[in-house]
């Protein structure tokens, strides 16, 4: 009855299977439209529209950023055509004295930025391990941060840190102090003030993440080390720390992507000053197309900012891959 | 050891409260006294920050906030949905499934100024810019990855028993997708749903970018660009950000469970 339409490819490989019946069966029902029921269990097709959409919207502009990043692009001709100018805006950029602060400061921020995430990350998820009054409080006020607009979040610690501001008038009316600290203004402090903000939002979500691995870690081998007289601080670095380094590395991987988009708390917070002082290689790629205009020059900024993100995700999978063998 | 908890529990509470406590208090003091002195605690209550704010149309920045942030998430989801799907159900020998994946997951890394200059020349030639679905479009293109990886487990766990009873029936593809798979993934939807609005919400540099009218800002764009409008009333700054927090307190107050499972999913943001 069936074989009117089914190839015996597609019956000999289903004859294998041991909802045999079953397929027959949907097959007989689907009579009308052999190509459904014949494909039952690939379902591959329907990613097709999402696809076809991020090929439109997502690498079209990827591409397009790329060909910028090799043309003469400005706001005169944005929408018109480019000369192509071969590594003219790699040159540009990289002689940009802004280009070497902005480099440093995106390293110096990603590797603090994961260094907060990772170890206070880590104190912080140990302190609320256990469920109690206090901790749903602590949490409940982490996660309500984490989910602030971050534009909200900048706003907040511009007014808390300006030089009259809330945290200055605490610390001269305590006496600590007895001229306020320019912590936005300095030069020096204004790119550690960044990353303490944007830490202050980034900590909740390693925060729980962590707790979340933590909560899986088996009693029953913490026991054991403590029977065999291990103390609190062996029994972390040698039962705990061993199960927590899978979900260390994924966090590491997503604290690194987020640090780079403290573009947004920059933005709102030291507008990428003093000076150049809080530039990074995001914001002096934006600074470049949409203060200057140079939309050839920023791409390629961006360019070059991409190789690093991928070179970092290459780097990640490589010690993964390691790390399983 | 225990003592150490309790204390770094306490400094986890007064970091993240005392400063949320200020901008409260600061969007109720009366400009001239934040900055006679910023931290006094004894002052008049006063509501003339949201008075301004209101007069300045901040109810037509939440309508735009609710428009976007709505339409992104609801975006993402039909297009992300099925995606997800496919990708969960596809025959494991087709090579373009690990393929799909790693674009994702590299799209996913992308800095979003890395998009941002080529989507200004990419939606200006498609005449998209100035307008919400130009916006949208941008930030749907930014979330969907990100939609994709995050819902592809929740397919993962759906019985492929339950799609073959649906094929016996005589239910179609689209059907047993929509009445069958759909339903059991649910959770996933609320959690990534959730995540979609907060993210989506919050996004500021494509709007600021794209659209054309302040007029048409949504709230995060319009406290962004607060800054140079208020260098110093900063009773009317934190009363304006006060107010863009309301729709994250909405979310928070009815999702926070979800919120906490996608976090532990390793949601990025």
């Amino acid at each position: 009855m069936t074989k009117d339409y089914v190839p015996p490819a597609v019956l000999q490989r289903e004859a294998g299977k041991q909802q045999m019946n079953v397929h027959g069966a949907a097959r007989e029902l689907g009579r009308g439209h052999p190509h459904r029921s014949r494909r039952t269990g690939n379902r591959g097709s329907f990613a097709v529209p999402g696809f076809v959409y991020l090929v439109a919207f997502a690498l079209y502009p990827l591409y397009q950023l790329v060909v910028m990043a090799f043309s003469d692009v400005t706001s005169a001709n944005i929408l018109g055509k480019w000369a192509p100018n071969d590594l003219g805006n790699f040159r540009a950029t990289t002689e940009d004295p802004a280009f070497g602060v902005s480099v440093a400061n995106t390293l110096f921020l990603v590797a603090s930025l994961l260094l907060i995430g990772l170890v206070t990350g880590t104190v912080a998820a140990l302190a609320v391990q256990k469920s109690s009054s206090m901790t749903n409080i602590a949490l409940g006020l982490m996660i309500f941060v984490w989910a602030l607009p971050p534009v909200v979040a900048g706003n907040l610690w511009k007014f808390l840190l300006s030089a009259d501001g809330v945290v200055n008038s605490v610390l001269i009316s305590v006496g600590a102090i007895d001229r306020p600290i320019l912590w936005l203004v300095d030069g020096r402090l204004a790119l550690i003030s960044i990353i303490l903000i944007s830490g202050w939002q980034v900590l909740p979500f390693a925060t729980l993440v962590i707790r979340s691995a933590l909560m899986d870690v088996p009693q029953d081998l913490l026991e054991a080390a403590s029977l065999d007289g291990a103390g609190a601080a062996g029994r972390f670095r040698h039962v705990t720390v061993p199960h927590l380094r899978p979900t260390y590395w994924v966090l590491a991987v997503l604290l690194v992507v987020n640090a780079f988009r403290s573009f947004d708390l920059i933005y709102v917070v030291t507008g990428g000053g003093p000076g150049t002082a809080t530039y990074t290689l995001p914001f002096l790629a934006y600074r470049q197309a949409f203060q200057a205009f140079q939309y050839g020059v920023g791409a390629a900024t961006s360019v070059l900012s991409l190789l690093i993100v991928f070179g970092l995700a290459i780097a990640y999978g490589w010690i993964q891959k390691r790390e399983a063998s | 050891m225990k003592t150490i908890a309790r204390v770094i529990r306490i400094i986890l509470v007064l970091v993240y409260a005392v400063p949320l406590f200020w901008l409260i208090l600061t969007s109720f003091k009366p400009n001239q006294d934040v900055i006679a002195n910023s931290a006094s605690l004894i002052f008049t209550p006063s509501f003339v920050a949201y008075e301004s704010a209101f007069q300045q149309g901040i109810v037509g920045a939440a309508v735009s906030t609710v428009v976007i942030a709505g339409s992104t998430a609801v975006v993402c989801l039909l297009l992300g949905l099925p995606t997800a799907y496919g990708l969960a159900h596809a025959r494991s020998r087709w090579m373009l499934v690990p393929a799909a994946l790693a674009i994702l997951i590299i799209l996913q890394m992308v800095p979003q100024t890395s998009t941002l200059i080529p989507l200004y020349e990419v939606l200006g030639r498609w005449g998209l810019l100035g307008s919400y679905p130009g916006l949208i479009a941008a930030d749907v293109a930014m979330l969907l990855p990100f939609t994709v990886i995050l819902l592809r487990p929740f397919f993962g766990g759906v019985p492929p028993e339950l799609e073959e009873a649906a094929a016996v029936d005589g239910a179609g593809k689209f059907r047993t997708f929509a009445r069958i798979v759909l339903p059991l993934v649910r959770n996933g939807v609320t959690t990534v749903g959730t995540l979609l609005f907060i993210m989506s919400s919050g996004e500021f540099i494509y709007a600021v970018s794209f659209l054309s009218d302040p007029q048409q800002y949504p709230l995060s764009a319009t406290v962004a660009q607060q800054i140079s409008q208020y260098g110093i009333d900063w009773s009317a700054l934190m009363a304006v950000a006060v107010l863009a927090s309301v729709p994250t307190l909405i979310v928070f107050a009815l999702g926070q469970r979800s919120l906490v499972r996608g976090m532990s999913l390793g949601a990025v943001k």
